[in-house]
């Protein structure tokens, strides 16, 4: 997905446009690409997984009624992390249903690769610890920036409610931070090799 | 410079951090097989006229 980025290929408007025109497979593809970014910003507003569940179809049910009014068809990704944002702070003046980042499912013994599991197990924990202890802003720009490369500094900005300008500082500050704690943990020695 | 996309602005260390943050993340918080399917069915209604109708009602 990262070597595709940021445009893949011009292949992102199009799929659009053939979902605009009924097109079922394009739809799915696009679900199928976008859902994770869509679960990341609903799960960076620290909502439940059935909340979260529900920002997702919200998401899509925008874009299946609004995709002909989006502009830059190419830019789609934009668009929906920035309505995945609505939907969720929508959620959370209605529900007030927050729960803490420890609340997160915790790791669960099914890695498939081919690296052994106990290392990726505890690999994952300690980033897991140490993402956990970012601010919530570090962890919403994280989160849409590893789900969502291609976006820019604007649309990761309107996505989150940040100045674009501030989106470099904030991803740069909060990269070294997480890198930082993670090598405190003795990870990041082990993942660099 | 706002318009660039941010990866392009990543320097490899940050980018090999972005996607174990990623992995990381899809091993331990994925997007439910179950919303997945959902999503894929909303779209697939939506396509029929038919049955976006019948959704509105």
């Amino acid at each position: 997905m990262y070597e595709n980025s940021p445009s893949e290929g011009g292949r992102v408007g199009s799929l659009v446009l053939a979902a605009i025109e009924g097109d079922r497979g394009a739809a799915g593809l696009l679900v199928a690409r976008y859902s994770p970014t869509l679960w990341a910003v609903a799960r960076a507003h620290r909502l439940s997984p059935a909340d979260a569940a529900d920002v997702v179809q919200n998401t899509w049910l925008a874009f299946h009624e609004k995709a002909h009014t989006i502009r830059d068809r190419e830019a789609v990704a934009g668009w929906l992390a920035t309505t995945a944002r609505r939907e969720s702070l929508r959620l959370l003046a209605g529900r007030r249903r927050e729960i803490p980042v420890e609340e997160l499912r915790e790791p669960e013994p099914n890695w498939d690769g081919p690296e052994p599991r106990a290392v990726l197990a505890d690999r994952d924990r300690t980033l897991w610890h140490a993402f956990g202890q970012l601010p919530e802003r570090c962890q919403q720009v994280l989160r849409l920036l590893a789900h969502s490369p291609e976006l820019t500094a604007e649309q990761v900005g309107t996505a989150v409610g940040l100045a674009p300008g501030s989106i470099a500082k904030t991803r740069l500050r909060c990269l070294r931070v997480l890198r930082r704690k993670a090598a405190l943990a003795g990870l990041f020695e082990e993942c660099a090799s | 410079m706002t318009g660039t996309p941010l990866w392009e602005l990543l320097g490899e260390e940050e980018r090999q951090l972005l996607r174990l943050l990623r992995s990381m993340l899809d091993r331990i918080d994925p997007v439910p097989v179950e919303v997945l399917r959902a999503a894929t069915s909303l779209g697939q209604r939506i396509a029929d006229p038919w049955a976006a109708m019948r959704l509105v009602s």
